[in-house]
C-alpha cells in the first residue's frame, strides 16, 4: 500500500467512525459508539502496518511536537477562560455550572498529563521508573480517597430527619423499609 | 550561525533522485527537500545517515557560516 492510499483510506475511516459515533449517540447506543472506535483504532494500525513508505520521520515528529506546545498553550488559556466564565455566569443558567466545571477539569488533567510526561521524558531511565512508580502509588491513594468519601461520607443516601426519610443526593437504593425514629 | 549543506549537488552527481536517497536515509521524500533547501537543520543521526548514503562524511557534507 502506497502513503497516498493509506491516507484516502484513513480518511474514508474516519468518516465512516464519525457516522457510526454520531448515529449511535442518536440511538445512545453507547456500546455501539465504543466498539466502534476499537475497530476503527484496530484497522488504522493494520492499514499502518502494510504501508511500505515511512509515514514519518523525526521533521514531522518534531513539527508535531511544536505543534503540540502551541496547541496546549491555546487550550488551557482558552478553556481556563470559558470556565471561569460560564462558572461566573452560572446563575443566569443551570447547564454553565456543569460546562464548566467539565472544561476546568478537562483543562487541569490536560496540564497534569503534560507536565507528568514532559518530566518522564527528561529524566534517566532509573529516574523514570521511580517517577512512574510514585505517580501509580498517588493515582492509587487518590482514587481510595475519593472513592471513600464517595462511600462513606453520607453523600447520596437516605436520612431520618423529624421522623421522614429523607433523600440527600441521589441514593442508589430505595427508600429504608424500617420506620424513622 | 547557519548551516549550509551541499545535498542536492553530492545527490545529482551521484545520479540519485530525492526518493532514493530518502529511502537510504529512511526518511520522506520531504524532508530531503527541506534539507536541500537549508531549510531544516537534522539530526546527527539523519546527518550521519545522509552522508553515508552519499558517500561522504558529514564534515563534508555540511559547512556552518
Amino acid at each position: 500500500m502506497t502513503f497516498a492510499q493509506y491516507r484516502t483510506a484513513r480518511a474514508a475511516l474516519a468518516a465512516g467512525l464519525g457516522a457510526l459515533v454520531a448515529a449511535s449517540v442518536v440511538m445512545e447506543n453507547f456500546p455501539l459508539a465504543a466498539a466502534a472506535v476499537s475497530v476503527a483504532i484496530i484497522i488504522a494500525l493494520f492499514l499502518r502496518s502494510r504501508v511500505k513508505e515511512i509515514i514519518a520521520d523525526e521533521r514531522d515528529y518534531q513539527s508535531g511536537g511544536t505543534a503540540a506546545r502551541y496547541t496546549l498553550s491555546v487550550v488551557a488559556v482558552v478553556g481556563a477562560i470559558a470556565s471561569f466564565t460560564l462558572l461566573t455566569l452560572r446563575s443566569s443558567n443551570p447547564l454553565f455550572e456543569p460546562i464548566g466545571s467539565v472544561i476546568s477539569y478537562s483543562v487541569c488533567g490536560m496540564l497534569l498529563l503534560y507536565s507528568f510526561l514532559f518530566t518522564y521524558l527528561n529524566r534517566e531511565y532509573e529516574g523514570r521508573r521511580k517517577l512512574l512508580y510514585m505517580s501509580v502509588a498517588a493515582i492509587l491513594v487518590l482514587v481510595f480517597v475519593v472513592a471513600g468519601l464517595r462511600i462513606f461520607s453520607g453523600e447520596d443516601a437516605w436520612r431520618c430527619e423529624n421522623g421522614q426519610w429523607i433523600e440527600h443526593g441521589h441514593p442508589g437504593a430505595p427508600m429504608p423499609a424500617a420506620p424513622c425514629h | 550561525m547557519a548551516i549550509k549543506n551541499c545535498i542536492k549537488e553530492l545527490r545529482q552527481k551521484r545520479g540519485m533522485t530525492q526518493e532514493d536517497l530518502a529511502q537510504s536515509a529512511k526518511v520522506r521524500r520531504e524532508t530531503i527537500v527541506f534539507l536541500e533547501q537549508n531549510r531544516y537543520n537534522p539530526s546527527l543521526q539523519l546527518a550521519h545517515d545522509v552522508a553515508e548514503a552519499l558517500g561522504t562524511t558529514i564534515d563534508k557534507l555540511f559547512s556552518f557560516s
